[in-house]
């Protein structure tokens, strides 16, 4: 490890001194290996720093400390950067209150890359998790970055749609990146270093605290251009999030749902407050290709094969009867039963090969949604 | 003298043959009662005594010992007393010996003489006839119970004197006939015809009844768990005279009312509440009786809010779900009861209830990852079927259109148990669900696409290969409600409907 890193590895872990002070040093241009080295002036010390935080930063051990915890992060693979290195995110660095430095597993995100931030309720419909699905698959797709929090519900669901177009997508944690947390998102915890990375402002081993959520939130929407918002109840931690893109200049996109959906009331709101409507994947990911291409960030060319666009088929008149009472939100066999009024054998059968061709899949036992085809 | 009298003592639910032996000598005056005897049979030395005296005999000053054989066996139970009486006088020349001997007797003697009811009268009843003995003397409490079984004659009697007199004048001439109960059917006073709407609920019911599969209904609080549980007794077949007796015999035992006592025609529908301990669900207790899971035998027990019970009580199923018994062992002995039921759980799908319904249901993640983890898995991986409630529309509610009643759907469920019974014969199960995973195969043959579409979903749902037999097996009744000798496409995605149970149903993460 450079000694640079080392450095700044040692300055982030020095808790006791204020965030504000150490952050503060740093961005006048002072350089923190000369404080590591000893070699700063007592004027400039005191400038800065109290005098308490100044009996922390001259410690006799921190050679030895920060040499056993780099050891301990070389183990874990785990990689260190902080805002005065060239690795660093730029759209982190212009944000009110950046974070110092950054482990992360695997990599983070290069500065001509378009990120889309995506947040939503954990307890989200199936309608959400597919929309946070899909939208994953075709931002990946488009080669735009997927930033999120690896949360259950859409911001899993939104990492698993990258993951499955081999896109790009990147989780920033609310604890150490060398822990897992929610552990239901193991598989994705596995693979996401080698798409894109595991990102945390806290030291490796740091559990979760529900006041580093919030924290987190920030560096998500700074990390992003533009942030989507799937699904948010009337009080969520999504509107945090939003309420950090404001501050920092970013644009907010919501998708909409029905009107009665709890968990669409804080999107609604959102879209009354000015947010944009996302309300049609193709076109939503066309606008971010151009985005995209305005600032020079480089961007693959459209999709043409997978989900995006089949031709158009010509279904029996059963399989047409069932395909028009579906749609986005599961519905439920009993419930097709009554709107078709067809026997139970033959909507089985129906629906079965609905979902051979593309055209509907079963989301939740024994319930069915429209696939994505023209939108 | 000498003399002995035949009774029965229950262990379990089986009614034990036990002989009184009544020894009259010369000696200090003694009473003294011998046999491994638990408490309230040793009382009977007192209320012999006392009743012997009301009804004008009094003990003579010699010494009397009364032993209960076998000696190893632990008598219990308040039925001696009249045997130990009965001895008494039988060794004083009172009463002869030698016409007795072939009556089994059975009572409780109250201090003024007269004979009290007993428990498991009817099981004593059925033992006797298999012992050929020429009748059963019994309390005349009991006798309407144990008169249902037509085997043997009964004699009622309700005071000793009254015993005495049926010894002298022999006894032809005061047996009970037999009660013919006019009906021999069932009558349940619900039936599948008051549940509205709810096709794929009912559909279910029925394909759990045909082949005997266990049975979970999941589903939001009022959507009609509890109200189509109470009604599945009325689709299954009617018992035959031989579960009949057995199902009277463990209510015999357990001890009824007056009014219960009669022939049971309908299948016994046991719902103990999530509280119940351990002890009274698998039976057994220091006097062993029978616990719930036998007072199911023959019927369906259900488990309302199955969250709610402690894991050592459904751990007691385990057992009898297997093995069709439940084995209680005690110092001396095992006891074994008979443990044959349908099972049927019903739960929510979250502790609010409301679980998918993302309108409704207020719980987070973690109170959810709670409620599942309380989801005892070992157990619904021994339920084959699962059902989803759906709520009612208003027009479900107050539509005049027909639903089918109790009766047709029975003789639907009879129709394909008798196809089982044809197909299993000689191989010691009766059912779909009792296949073992060896005869799988044999019996459970899909047609090409089904097979191939078998293996997808196999593939698709993760399954296990416990998992992927149980979908064969519900397969395989389906394909036999539609009179089909193989599995085909259409079996398979209906028992996908119903598959069983597991935590993928909550998608968490």
């Amino acid at each position: 490890m450079r000694t640079e890193q080392l450095a700044g590895i040692w300055y982030a872990s020095l808790y006791e001194v204020k965030r504000k002070h150490r952050m503060a040093y740093v961005l006048d241009g002072n350089s923190v290996s000369d404080l590591y080295a000893e070699r700063t002036g007592s004027d400039l010390l005191n400038r800065y720093f109290t005098k308490e935080e100044q009996r922390m930063i001259l410690r006799e051990d921190r050679e030895e400390r920060v040499k056993k915890m780099a050891a301990g992060m070389e183990q874990k693979k785990i990689r260190f950067c902080s805002c005065d290195m060239p690795e660093y995110p730029a759209s982190l660095k212009n944000i009110p209150d950046p974070p110092y430095g950054l482990y992360y597993l695997g990599g983070l995100p290069e500065n001509d890359r378009f990120c889309v931030g995506i947040v939503g309720a954990r307890m989200c419909t199936e309608y959400g998790r597919k929309i946070a699905t899909e939208l994953g698959k075709r931002l990946g797709a488009a080669g735009i970055c997927v930033i999120s929090g690896m949360a259950a519900g859409v911001d899993s669901a939104s990492h698993a749609g990258t993951l499955m177009a081999d896109g790009e997508t990147y989780a920033v944690l609310g604890c150490g990146c060398d822990i897992c947390y929610p552990s239901s998102s193991k598989n994705l915890y596995r693979q996401i270093p080698d798409a894109g990375g595991v990102i945390s402002e806290y030291m490796p081993q740091t559990r979760p605290l529900p006041v580093f959520f919030p924290e987190r939130n920030r560096i998500i929407s700074g990390l992003s251009d533009v942030l989507v918002v799937v699904e948010a109840r009337e009080k969520s931690g999504s509107l945090i999030t939003v309420d950090c893109a404001l501050d920092q200049g970013r644009d907010i996109y919501a998708v909409p749902g029905r009107i009665g959906d709890q968990t669409s009331r804080g999107c609604h709101r959102l879209i009354d407050q000015g947010a944009s409507i996302l309300y049609d994947l193709n076109r939503f990911t066309e606008e971010m290709q151009q985005k995209a291409a305005m600032k020079n960030k480089w961007t693959t060319k459209r999709l043409t094969d997978e989900s995006v666009l089949p031709q158009k088929m010509t279904l029996e008149k059963d399989e047409q009867l069932v395909y028009s009472c579906l749609d986005l939100h599961p519905k439920n066999v009993f419930l097709l039963l009554e709107e078709t009024g067809l026997a139970l054998d033959i909507l089985l059968s129906v629906l079965s090969h609905l979902s051979d061709l593309g055209l509907a899949e079963e989301v939740q036992r024994n319930a069915y949604i429209k696939t994505f085809v023209e939108f | 003298m000498y003399s002995y009298i035949y009774t029965a003592v229950i262990l379990g639910i089986e009614p034990i043959p036990v002989r009184v032996e009544a020894d009259v000598s010369e000696g200090m005056p003694q009473f003294d009662m011998v046999g491994y005897l638990s408490g309230e049979v040793k009382e009977a030395r007192e209320r012999v005594r006392t009743a012997l005296n009301h009804s004008g005999y009094r003990l003579p000053p010699k010494k009397i010992t009364i032993n209960l054989t076998p000696a190893n066996v632990k008598k219990s139970g308040n039925g001696c007393d009249l045997p130990v009486a009965a001895a008494i006088l039988s060794a004083l020349g009172v009463i002869d010996q030698e016409l007795l001997s072939h009556y089994l007797i059975m009572g409780e003697v109250g201090l003024d003489g007269s004979i009290l009811p007993v428990r498991g009268a009817l099981a004593a009843a059925i033992m006797a006839s298999e012992k050929q003995m020429h009748g059963v003397i019994l309390p005349s409490a009991n006798a309407r119970e144990a008169a249902v079984y037509a085997g043997i004659p009964i004699y009622p009697v309700a005071s000793i004197s009254h015993f005495i007199e049926l010894c002298y004048e022999g006894f032809p001439k005061e047996a009970v006939s037999p009660v013919t109960t006019g009906k021999m059917r069932a009558d349940y006073p619900v039936d599948f015809s008051e549940i509205r709407g709810q096709p794929l609920a009912r559909l279910g019911a029925e394909i759990a009844a045909s082949g005997m599969h266990n049975l979970l209904l999941i589903g939001p609080p009022g959507s009609g768990k509890s109200m189509l549980a109470k009604r599945m007794p009325t689709i299954l077949p009617d018992l035959t005279l031989e579960e009949k007796l057995e199902v009277s015999k463990i209510y015999s035992v357990y001890g009824v009312g007056e009014e219960e006592a009669y022939l049971r025609n309908e299948r016994p529908f046991r719902a103990p509440h999530h509280t119940i301990t351990a002890r009274a669900m698998a039976g057994g207790g220091s006097i062993p009786r029978p616990g719930e899971i036998s007072l199911a035998h023959h019927g369906v027990l259900f488990l309302d809010e199955l969250t709610e019970y402690d894991s050592h009580v459904l751990e007691i199923l385990r057992e009898p779900l297997e093995e069709k018994r439940i084995h209680i062992s005690r110092v001396e002995t095992t006891i074994s009861y008979p443990a044959d039921f349908l099972l049927l759980a019903a739960m929510n799908p979250c502790k609010c209830g409301y679980y998918p319904d993302m309108n409704r249901c207020t719980c987070t993640v973690s109170s959810l990852r709670r409620y599942i983890n309380r989801v005892s898995r070992p157990l619904l991986d021994r339920i084959d079927l699962c059902v989803q409630m759906s709520s009612l529309t208003c027009s479900d509610l107050w539509s005049e259109r027909p639903t089918e009643d109790s009766e047709t759907i029975r003789k639907r469920v009879e129709t394909v148990q008798k196809i089982q019974a044809e197909r299993f014969r000689g191989r010691g199960y009766l059912f779909n669900s009792q296949i073992p995973s060896g005869d799988i195969t044999a019996f459970c043959r899909m047609e090409q696409d089904a097979s191939a579409l078998a293996w997808e979903q196999y593939e698709k749902l993760q399954m296990t290969a416990r998992g992927f037999y149980k979908l064969l097996r519900v397969s395989r009744t389906i394909a036999d409600m539609e009179q089909s000798e193989c599995i085909r496409i259409p079996h398979f995605q209906k028992a996908l409907l119903f598959r069983g149970l597991d935590k993928s149903y909550w998608k968490l993460g």
